[in-house]
Order: structure tokens, then sequence, then C-alpha cells
């Protein structure tokens, strides 16, 4: 090495020599930088050690300077020369080179076709645990707050783990569990067609998520745990919080399975939730609506009593050409809630409080288990997946004030589905698709209500279906037009009973409470549908029409409809930033064959539902438009969407009051509304503080206008909200994230508007790191939630955190939150003859230690 | 990144620092970019295009291969050939700290070139009064005369790392900016951070022989000069489809095209090779 460095030769001047020496070995450091610093911190002069560490700078005066000695792996030095004495020596510590850190671009997120590639070291913050913590930050993906994950502002269609799809939609149990820095990359595919059997024959519009691991995650088996235990100040006692998290990502085998429990306000639903799951043809719905009190609109950690268990374990084992899965999950919640109204009369008398106390608890087991077999290959698609759900719910609900009452309500659903299809693709482009799918449900319902003066009511619901769906397809694919045709038939039948309590002791409704009803249908169908594929374009047109035949046992008269809806939808990606949508549709569909029930029901211990004497049918139109922007290189993302909907519904609801009691029933009516919805979403990578930020904002107006019984009403809803999320690592030692959203809305009735009312949430989270093994967080929150006109309900929640790492494996941390205990959410309105008081609970403080383990 | 280099098998020296680079050419206005990455360790360092480097380790899996194929004739039927990840950029400059000895793989077509060359013929001259701030870093000039052009480079005295973009090394700092004297080349950093990630090897070594410096870039002037010629050994079938960024195109396009880039004044980053 040579270089040459031209310094002034003066008189009068001070050689700042000396030589840098390791501190734990006293060997002499070469190539050390050392650097005289000038009063205003600029450089003044400097060189490099040489190979007997030696240095050597003549300056004409050392006056207010430093010399700084920096080399790689060791702690730089910092010394003041005034007083200094010639030859120097500077003894170096090991430790870390701390540098004013900037991201790599390159290596940030990067691009290979439709694939986009995260960096997870790049955007994880010393705060984040899991790879849900760090997706939140990567720019273009957005995790909603039950885990839902969503892409450019579309819900993604599968999530891999090194390219399997172990967890189908119950992703969450990985984006909870698997630790980021087992991960070495998200990446996205966009565009991505599950089925490699329809790939450049049917379009997708979805993107795909999968974690690449890191070879150390890789062929073995990875645990990771917690144990915590603390006291919590409301509930008041113990607490705890554990979870335990094994995976095994190999060849061909693969688990994970996962225990998690805590009574500290941790929702595991995002955990045990499937963000895949279709809609249950069998279309039971609960007639009985029992709910706990609700809970003051702050996010979950504050206000969920709860103790909650769940395991999960889920396999995987490839042979052959297929694959074959296992997924079986419990969990159990047990959820209370409290709360109080008082409503104050202003009379002339003296004031009349009347007080609602409401206390509930609700205990849920669900069990579920499905089984998958897959051949996933470019000629042949076959699936068979074979599912059963069980869920036990009992709610019991005690009501004091003006009808005291006490409620329990056994809510248990059993249901078993089995989906088999088959795509065969021959001469290259011809596919035949063979579907059948067949599902039932028993959703048995029974109501008991114990009133003050002893007298006790039962109702007792009974209600089945079974769903059959059988089909056949063909298609074919000639220079970019894709045709294929679906054919079908549809078997539905459904039978619920029910018998209840005679309120007519109570009061004048003497109506009966007995019903036996079968709603039955059968529907052929026949889809046509036709794709053209030209260069960037995709356009679908789908054209599905059918026929079906209802028979309802006398219940209402039964009945013959055909149905016709057609959509059409253009897809435009002109260049691997940009993509554009188009669709519109428009259809008519059946009402919900629940309402179709001739006696009366019991919702709970005041309302009752009567069912409709007529059978509908609602139409409906729809129009939106879509894009979606990246620059990959710039880490920006945007997208935006406006939607137009028309929705025309013959009946509506119509409430009658019978003494205590109000009773619902349908009507004939004309009920027609509107509906515009407008989003955008914006996100960029911040690399000079390894951190991202993002912007949102959201508008929508549904106009309705209902007439009936001559009476028209029309209602505006308006609502708005705009959001941000900014979160940086700008030095080694701090990090913070930061999160407001702010939302507006307002209520018309035939022209007379209620006032705007808004709401606003921030967040912020500063984590300070003095020393590699130490982390100290502080967060906080505040909600600012306007109920009524100007006047606002504020709310401040502060929590802070310790973290103390042991070594790679062993950590240890202590929380406090709430730290200022506040137990309850109140708030008053008044009107000019009355006030209203709402008092609800929250999590008091809490305080809990916990250890991490990772293998 | 991190990925890769853990996909290889060999037991590597680890990086202290990570650069990323932007190399920049720019012929008459118009310019190409290219990212680079600098991992620079204790004992070496490895100087890569992050793409030509996943290539190079997908082109020893078959399934990431097919994978590469799929995607690449996906891109090229939608008529977004330009984004196929291609090797256009792939220089490779290893440096080991302890020989004081850089060594080079460098390609064009299906040429490719290793060469081992000492840090003495790069020699810097500190030009101590003039400094430039880059990524927050205060940096000061200085120049060489390295294989037949004038280079500025702006390097940081407190980043005690005595590395650089491309073959650069040996300035009391880490080198952020580098640009000759016709405006042509350069490379620029975009980012910097501390790393415990491994420094990647060769992966696939077994593709480059050793050759002269001189003569390589000579056969590689010749090259430009005529691509086709060179490829077919001026026997072009008739029939032979001829394709580039996913465009089809004639011999003659690209003859006329690579004339131009020529008369635009166009050269390689070492010019000493004219003779």
């Amino acid at each position: 090495m040579l270089f040459v460095a031209l310094a002034a030769m003066a008189v009068a001047q001070v050689n700042v020599s000396g030589k840098v020496v390791d501190k734990g070995n006293n060997e002499p450091l070469v190539g050390a930088s050392v650097i005289v610093k000038g009063a205003d911190g600029k450089i003044k002069k400097f060189t490099s050690s040489k190979t007997d560490g030696s240095f050597a700078i003549t300056m004409p005066s050392v006056t207010a300077c430093r010399l700084e000695v920096a080399m790689m792996s060791f702690a730089k030095q910092s010394i003041p020369l005034d007083s200094i004495s010639f030859p120097l020596t500077v003894y170096m510590e090991a430790g870390t080179t701390l540098l004013n850190e900037v991201t790599v671009k390159a290596d940030r997120i990067r691009e290979q076709g439709d694939t986009i590639t995260y960096n997870v070291g790049s955007f994880a913050q010393q705060r984040d645990r899991s790879i849900g913590d760090v997706l939140k930050r990567m720019p273009g993906i957005d995790v909603a707050n039950n885990g839902k994950i969503q892409y450019q502002g579309e819900d993604i269609n599968k999530f891999y783990i090194e390219g399997s799809d172990l967890l189908g939609g119950k992703y969450g149990i990985a984006t909870n569990g698997i630790s980021h820095d087992d991960v070495g990359a998200v990446e996205v595919m966009e565009n991505h067609q599950p089925m490699q059997v329809l790939s450049g024959i049917s379009f997708s519009d979805k993107a795909a998520i999968n974690l690449k691991l890191k070879n150390k995650a890789k062929a073995t088996w990875t645990f990771n745990g917690d144990a915590g235990g603390g006291y919590s100040w409301q509930p008041e006692g113990a607490i705890w919080d554990g979870e335990l998290f094994a995976m095994a990502i190999m060849p061909v085998f693969q688990n994970i399975t996962t225990v998690r429990t805590n009574n500290t306000g941790e929702n595991l639903s995002s955990s045990s939730t499937n963000f895949f799951a279709d809609r249950r043809q069998t279309g039971l719905g609960q007639y009985v609506g029992v709910a706990l009190p609700g809970v003051p609109s702050l996010s979950d950690k504050r206000t969920l009593f709860n103790r909650s268990f769940l395991v999960s374990t889920n396999s995987l084992w490839k042979f052959g050409r297929g694959e074959f899965k296992a997924n079986i999950d419990y969990s159990f919640n047990r959820v209370t809630a409290e709360a109080s109204d008082i409503t104050t009369y202003f009379l002339d008398e003296g004031n009349r409080v009347i007080t609602e106390n409401r206390r509930g608890t609700d205990h849920r087991h669900s069990l579920s288990a499905k089984f998958i077999y897959e051949v996933n290959q470019k000629t042949a698609f076959i699936n068979n997946s074979l599912q059963t759900n069980i869920d036990w719910d009992d709610v019991s609900l005690a009501t004091t004030g003006s009808i005291p009452n006490g409620q329990s309500a056994k809510l248990p659903d059993y249901y078993v589905n089995n989906k088999f299809k088959m795509i065969k693709r021959f001469k290259g482009n011809h596919l035949v698709t063979f579907q059948s799918e067949n599902e039932w449900e028993s959703l048995p319902q029974n109501l008991e209500l114990k009133m003050d003066n002893e007298k006790s009511f039962r109702q007792h619901i009974s209600d089945h279906a079974f769903y059959t769906h059988e089909s056949a397809a063909y298609a074919f694919n000639i220079k970019g037009v894709t045709l294929s045709l679906e054919g079908g038939i549809k078997g539905y039948i459904r039978s619920m009973s029910s018998e209840g309590a005679d309120l007519s002791e109570l009061s004048d409704l003497s109506d009966n409470f007995i019903n036996v009803v079968n709603t039955n249908y059968l529907t052929v169908y026949a889809t046509p549908k036709f794709e053209y594929w030209v260069r960037r374009v995709n356009l679908t047109l789908n054209l599905p029409v059918s026929y079906a035949h209802y028979n309802f046992d006398k219940a209402i008269a039964n009945r013959d409809e055909l149905y016709f809806s057609p959509s059409l939808s253009l897809n435009w990606k002109p260049s691997n930033r940009f993509s554009g949508a188009m669709r519109g549709g428009l259809g008519r569909s059946p009402m919900n064959l629940n309402l179709i029930h001739p006696g009366l029901v019991m919702t709970n211990y005041r309302t009752l539902k009567s069912g409709v004497d007529n059978f509908y049918n609602s139409s409906s139109k729809n129009v939106s438009a879509s894009f979606s922007y990246k620059h990959t290189r710039h880490g920006l993302f945007a997208n935006g969407m406006v939607m137009q909907s028309w929705t025309n519904v013959p009946y509506t609801m119509a409430q009658q009051l019978y003494g205590d009691y109000v009773v619902y029933s349908y009507a004939d009516a004309k009920n027609d509304s509107k509906m515009l919805m407008a989003m955008g979403n914006i996100g960029k990578t911040l690399d000079f503080m390894r951190g991202s930020c993002n912007v949102n904002g959201s508008f929508s107006r549904n106009e309705s206008h209902l007439l009936s019984q001559r009476q028209s009403v029309n209602s505006v809803s308006t609502g708005w909200s705009v959001g941000g999320k900014i979160n940086g690592n700008p030095c080694r030692w701090f990090s913070f994230d930061y999160r407001i959203d702010y939302s507006d809305s307002r209520l018309t009735m035939n022209g007379q508007s209620e006032s705007w009312l808004s709401t606003m949430e921030n967040e912020l989270s500063l984590t300070f790191i003095p020393h590699r093994k130490w982390q100290w967080t502080v967060s906080g929150e505040h909600y600012r939630n306007e109920l009524s006109e100007h006047q606002y309900k504020n709310v401040e929640m502060l929590d802070t955190k310790v973290t103390f790492q042991l070594n790679k494996k062993i950590e240890f941390a202590a929380s406090l939150t709430n730290i200022l205990n506040k137990r309850s959410y109140n708030y008053t309105t008044y009107s000019q003859l009355s006030s209203f008081e709402s008092r609800q609970q929250l999590r008091g403080r809490q305080l809990l230690f916990s250890i991490t383990l990772r293998k | 990144m991190m990925l890769f280099m853990s996909l290889l098998s060999v037991a590597q020296q680890r990086a202290q620092i990570k650069v990323g680079y932007d190399y920049e050419v720019n012929v008459s206005g118009s310019v190409r970019r290219a990212d680079y990455i600098l991992l620079s360790g204790q004992q070496g360092s490895l100087f890569y295009n992050p793409t030509a480097l996943w290539m190079d380790v997908i082109s020893k899996d078959d399934a990431a291969r097919q994978a590469y194929g799929a995607l690449a004739s996906k891109l090229q039927e939608s008529g977004r050939g330009n984004e196929v990840p291609n090797r256009s950029n792939s220089m490779y400059v290893a440096k080991d700290f302890d020989k004081q000895e850089k060594t080079v793989y460098d390609d064009y077509s299906d040429q490719f070139a290793v060469y081992n060359e000492p840090f003495a013929e790069m020699e810097w001259e500190v030009v101590a009064d003039s400094t430039k701030t880059i990524l927050g870093y205060e940096c000061v000039m200085a120049r060489s005369l390295y294989h037949g052009r004038d280079w500025t480079a702006w390097f940081a005295p407190e980043i005690p790392v005595h590395d650089g973009p491309w073959k650069f090394s040996g300035a009391p700092g880490l080198i952020l900016k580098a640009t000759e004297s016709k405006g042509m080349h350069s490379f620029t950093a975009n980012g910097i951070e501390t790393t415990d990630a491994e420094i990647p090897a060769m992966v696939r070594a077994d593709w480059y022989h050793t050759e002269d410096r001189i003569k390589y870039l000579q056969s590689q002037y010749k090259y430009i000069q005529d691509p086709l010629t060179d490829i077919m050994g001026g026997n072009l079938p008739a029939n032979a489809r001829i394709v580039v960024n996913g465009k089809e195109t004639t011999a003659e396009e690209v003859r006329i095209a690579s004339r131009k880039t020529l008369d635009s004044g166009f050269d390689f980053l070492e010019t000493d090779y004219h003779k």
C-alpha cells in the first residue's frame, strides 16, 4: 500500500505521533484510521497506522483538536489533544465499530420478473420478534389488526413457507410464531396462479407470499418459546403469558406446532382464523343473539378480559407426485365483559335514574381438523380436502335494571365438508375439470331466560342443512383466447324447527313460538367464460346462468327462479411498475332462506323475530376501477381503488313494540341504495434511517332510499379517514414507530344532518439500546373519540418494557403495561331532558416478567 | 443476499461492512446504471452484482434453473423481455488484504476471464483540502492515474476500511465515490451497513480461465465492434432469430447499434489496452 500525504511544512509545528495497540494482547494494530479533528468536528488531517502500529501527523497547532482512532471490530477512541504529550500510545478495545448506517438499496427490495423480494434483515427493528412484526414494515404489504395480509390493496391468495403451502389460510400461526431472525427473505409473487395446470390459461390478479428461510432454520427442528408470569391490578390477580413454537421445514416433511396461552388481553384469534375460508354453503345462521356488552373502541389488549389457550399442529408429507397435509387445531377462549348504563331523566319532581348493569361470560371451545391430499403439476391437479369444525359456545349474561334477568345460551356448531377437484390438461391447452363438494352442518341453539320474578323460559332451535354441488368444466385455449364452459347441479336440504317459551304471561304477545320449516332447493347452472389475453391485457367475461327450484314445504309458496349474473373485467399491465383493472357486473340473488319461519323466534330477552311471508330476490350492479404502481428501486408502492355499487332489496325490516318487547318483522318495501367507496395507499422505504412510511386514505358514501308503507326515508352516511405510519432506526441505539389514524363520519336522514363525529388514534413507541444486551421500550397510545359534537373522550395509555439478552438463546424481559392504571372508560352525554352515562371496564396496570428461549 | 451466501458450502470469512454502490455508465447523455455490493472483512472483500451472484447460485440448482427458464419465457412472451434478470453486469473483484492482491473475474458473451493484480498498481494522491459529504460522511479527495483513466475518488477517513468499489482500494478510508475525468464511468455509494454476513466465494469459478488483462480487453473490444461475427465466427445462419432485450431485431441493426455505442465515445473502465 502506498500513498502520499501532502502535508504543508511549516515552522513551530506539533508532531502528533504515537502508536496504536490492541489492548487485549498489546500487539500493534496496522491500518487503523488516525484522524485529527478541529473544534468544529471537521477533519483536519489524517493518516493510517503503519505495520508497527505507529503514526505521525504534523500540525501547526492542536488547540481544541481531538484525535480519533478507528479500526473495524474495535471501539472508536477519541482523545482531546490540548494537554497531551507525544508520542502517545492509543489502546484499542475490541467492540463494535459504530457507523452511521444507511441501508444498502440493492438488497432491501429486489425484483425478478413478477417476484418482489424483501430482505427481512433490512426491515427488522430491534423490538421485533416475529416475522409478522417485520411484514408490517414492508411497503406494499399491509397486515390488518386481525392478521390478514394484503399486497397492494388485495388479499393474498396463498402463504407459502419454502414454497410449500403448509398452513392454508391459517398463516397467522406462522406470522405470529416464526422468529424474523430465521427468515432470510419475504417473496411476493404477483399475479400468482396457485394451480400450475392453469398457468397461462387462467388469469390471477392476486399475489402470494413465500417465506425463504435462512439455512440455519432449514432441515432441522427450530424451537422458540416464552413463558411469563406477573400481576394485574384489574382484573386483580395473577397473569400468565406463554408460547411454544416448533417448526421443521425439510424437503419431504414439514411441521409447525404451536401452543399459546395467556390471560393478559392478547387476542389469539389471529392465530386461529382461516383467512382463505370460503363461505359455508350450508348457509345456517344463529337466530339467538346473546352478546357480551360491547367494549370501548380501544385496542384489544386494553379491553379484552380473557383466558385463552390454543394448540395447533400442522404437518405436510411429500411423496411421489403429491403431498398430504393434516391441520389440527383446538382452542379455548373465556371472555368476560361488564358494562353499566345510567340514564338520568331531569323531571320537575326530581331526577329519575335508571341503571342497567350487564355482566357476561362467554366460553368457547373450537376443534377443527383438515386433511388435504393434493397433486399440483403442469398437466394435472387433484385436490381432496376433508374438513370438520366443531364449536361449543356458551354465553351467559346477567342484566339488572328495568327488566332484570339472566340469559344463558348454548350454541354448539357441528360442520363437516369434503371438497374434491380434479383438473387435467391435455394436448397442451385443453382442460377438463371435475368438482364435487358436500357440506353438512348442524346448529342447535338453546336459550334459557330467568326473570327476576323466578319465571323462566326456554327456547330450543334445531337447524341442519346438507349441501351438495357437482360440476364439470371444459376449457381450451387458442392464440390467447380461453373459452370455458362449466355446468353443474346444486342440491340443498335444510330443516329447522323451534319450540319456545310462551310469553303471553308477560305481554300481549300470543303468537305461536313453534316452527317446523323445510327450505330445499335444486339448481342447475351453466357458466360460459371467455378470457382474452393480448400481450399486456387480459379481458375476462363471465356469464353464469342458473335455474333454481325452491321447495318450502308450505311455509311459503314454492318458487322457480332464473338467475343471470354477468361480469366483465379488464386487467392491463403496460409495464412491471404499473397495472390497472376495471370490473363491472350485475346480478340477482335470492334472499337468505333463514328468514323463512312462520312462527316467532326469540333472539334475546327483549327481542323477537318473525319471518317473511314472501320469497324475495335482491338485485345489484357494481363497477370498480383500481390501479397499482411500484418502483422497487425507490421502495415506492402505491395503489388506489374506486367502486360504485347499486343494490335493490324489495323488503325491509320493521320493528314493533309490545310492552317491553321488540318484535322484528319483514315487510314489502322499495329499498334502493347506492354506495361509493374510494381508497388509496402509498408506502415508501426510508433508507437513510432503515425505515419505511405509509399514508392511506379512504372515503365512503352510502345513500339509501326506503319506501315502506307510504313512508319514505332517505338516509346518507358519509365517512372518510386518513392514516399514516412511520418507523425508523436513525441511529444504532434508537428506533421508533409512530402511527396516526383519523376518521370522521356523519349520518343524514331526510335532509336532517347530524354532526360529524371524529375519532383519532395516535400510537408512539420508542426503543433505546444503551448496550447491545439491553433494550428499553416506552410506548403510548392516545385515543380521542368524539361522543357528540365537540365533546371528546380522551384516553392515554402508557407502557414500558425492558429486555436483557443474556445470549442468542436466552432473553429476559419485564414489562409494565397501563402504567397510569386507567381502569374504566366512562363518559356522559347530555340532552335537554336527560343524561346518559356509560361505564365500561379497561384492563388495569399489569406487571409481567418473562423469559424467552430459542433453539 | 444473506440467503445465497449461506447456500455456499465452503467455510468463508465474514464481512464487517456492506456497502451498496450505483455504477453508472454515461454515454453521451444516456445513463445505464447497475447495482453493486461490496462486502469487506478483515482479510478480504468481494465486489459483486447481486443479480449476477443470484444467477450464478441458481445455475447450480436444477429446480431453480427451471424456474428461471419458466420466468424468462413468461416475461419474453408477455413482451417484457427486458425484465428478465441477466448477467449483463457480472464483474466480480475479490481482494486479499494479506496478499495485497486482487482477483478480477470478468466476462462478455461466452468468454470468461480471470486475472490477478497486485494492489501496488494503483497509487492514490490525496488532495487533502478538498472535501465533500457523502451519506453523511465527510470525504476527502484522492486522485489516481490508473490503467488509462484519470480517477477522482472520495474516501471517508472515519470509516477505517481501506477498500472501495471495483478494483479501488488502498486509500486511507473507505472510498464512497469515484469518477473519471471523461465523466463516463462512476461509482457512488448508496448505503452502508455493518454486518457479519459471510463473504461469498466465487460460485462459478469453474467458468473462468486465466487470461492476460490487456489481451482480454482487446478481444472484448473486438467483440463490441461486431458482436454477431464474434459469436458465430461470422457464419450467422440466414434464418437465425435475433432477440435483444426481448425485442426481435436483425443482424444489421445489431451492427448499427454497436457501432453507434462506439461512435459515441464509449470505452471500458480501463483503456490502456489501446496500443
